[in-house]
């Protein structure tokens, strides 16, 4: 397990290791394509026709998501004038044929919350009006 | 879309990368040497706006005033304008994406490092404040012109957390699709009301830009 303390006034912040959290594509020839890291991802460079989308943090949890007819991941993040940067969690949008649900992957915790590292938040947002050329389709 | 911002201010005769946002006298020369502070106490005397980079600080306000709020559709930040009311790209903080895009952009201010709690007093009261705009623009990055905004502007809003603030919107690299520059945000912060009601102390805090990307 491999995390990251961030020590404030009032709290301290548990954050994942964002040099050691990143995303796992397979495809049907059995290839698989594994992401970089939180500063960047490498989402864009690998190619469409994927058949199974996970993440793995550097605490130990795996994240698979169901399969969807594509996926966007989106690393939410906060960057203060003092060089300060947070991670705050990853919003996988997933596309069905109507709306999209958002799997959003909680990448820290502190004592005001009772939300974890790993957990996940459901949600769901009508289809884009515009697709991003970000989406990766599933095969 | 993985995304590139820069954070720079003017300071004076070129673009420096900002360090620090500073609250200090204005009764020290600009530019000053990088971490000079005065002891002023809250009321005694107006506080000067600072940003600083890694060597000098630089003066760009002699007091703390609210920025100029004018009629809706006009555009008075991209005239220059560096007196204390004034908000245009030479005195404000400017956020520019230099590659990619970004998604759900949002400016406020937390406490701390954390960018978890607003347990501070200056922004727990509503004292922290700024004006700012997002947009794209031509000319130059100190003189824009034909300026297409991004998101409107809005004048002396309060950054409390995720309770008030500056946004959402999306930014991109502009200049591949549409030949402007930017996307551009700038801000100017300012402090309300500092006055002998304000308690001593190091009351510290952090503006951030909150956002997603892939």
């Amino acid at each position: 397990m491999e995390d990251l303390n961030i020590h404030g006034k009032y709290t301290t912040v548990t954050s994942v290791d964002p040099n050691n959290c990143f995303f796992v594509a397979k495809y049907p020839d059995g290839s698989i394509r594994r992401g970089n890291n939180l500063f960047n991802t490498g989402w864009d460079d690998i190619p469409q026709g994927l058949t199974e989308l996970s993440y793995a943090l550097s605490t130990g949890h795996v994240i698979t998501f169901p399969k969807f007819k594509a996926y966007l991941p989106l690393i939410e993040c906060s960057v203060g004038l003092d060089g300060s940067r947070v991670f705050h969690a990853i919003n996988v949008k997933c596309l069905e044929e109507n709306s999209v649900v958002v799997w959003r992957v909680l990448l820290k915790q502190d004592t005001t919350s009772n939300m974890k590292i790993g957990d996940i938040i459901l949600g769901r947002e009508p289809l884009p009006t515009a697709m991003s050329s970000s989406w990766k389709y599933t095969s | 879309m993985a995304v590139t911002i820069t954070t720079q201010f003017y300071n004076g005769s070129a673009w420096a990368n900002l360090s620090k946002v500073v609250f200090t006298s204005p009764n020290i020369p600009s530019p000053a040497t990088a971490g000079t502070r005065s002891h002023i106490l809250p009321g005694e005397l107006p506080l000067a706006l600072w940003y600083e980079d890694l060597t000098n600080m630089y003066r760009r306000a002699n007091e703390q005033a609210d920025a100029a709020t004018v009629i809706p559709g006009t555009q008075p930040y991209k005239t220059l304008d560096t007196t204390a009311s004034g908000f245009c790209a030479q005195n404000s903080v400017v956020f520019e994406v230099t590659s990619g895009e970004c998604y759900d952009c949002r400016l406020t201010a937390w406490d701390d490092i954390t960018h978890t709690t607003t347990a501070n007093f200056l922004i727990s009261s509503g004292r922290v404040k700024s004006s700012a705009v997002s947009y794209r623009s031509s000319g130059t990055k100190q003189v824009p012109t034909s300026i297409v905004e991004v998101y409107a502007a809005a004048y002396n809003t309060t950054l409390s957390g995720n309770g008030t603030y500056y946004g959402d919107f999306n930014m991109i690299y502009a200049n591949p699709t549409t030949g402007k520059n930017g996307d551009y945000l700038i801000f100017k912060p300012y402090l309300y009301n500092i006055d002998g009601t304000v308690t001593y102390g190091v009351h510290d805090f952090v503006i951030t830009l909150h956002y997603s990307y892939t």
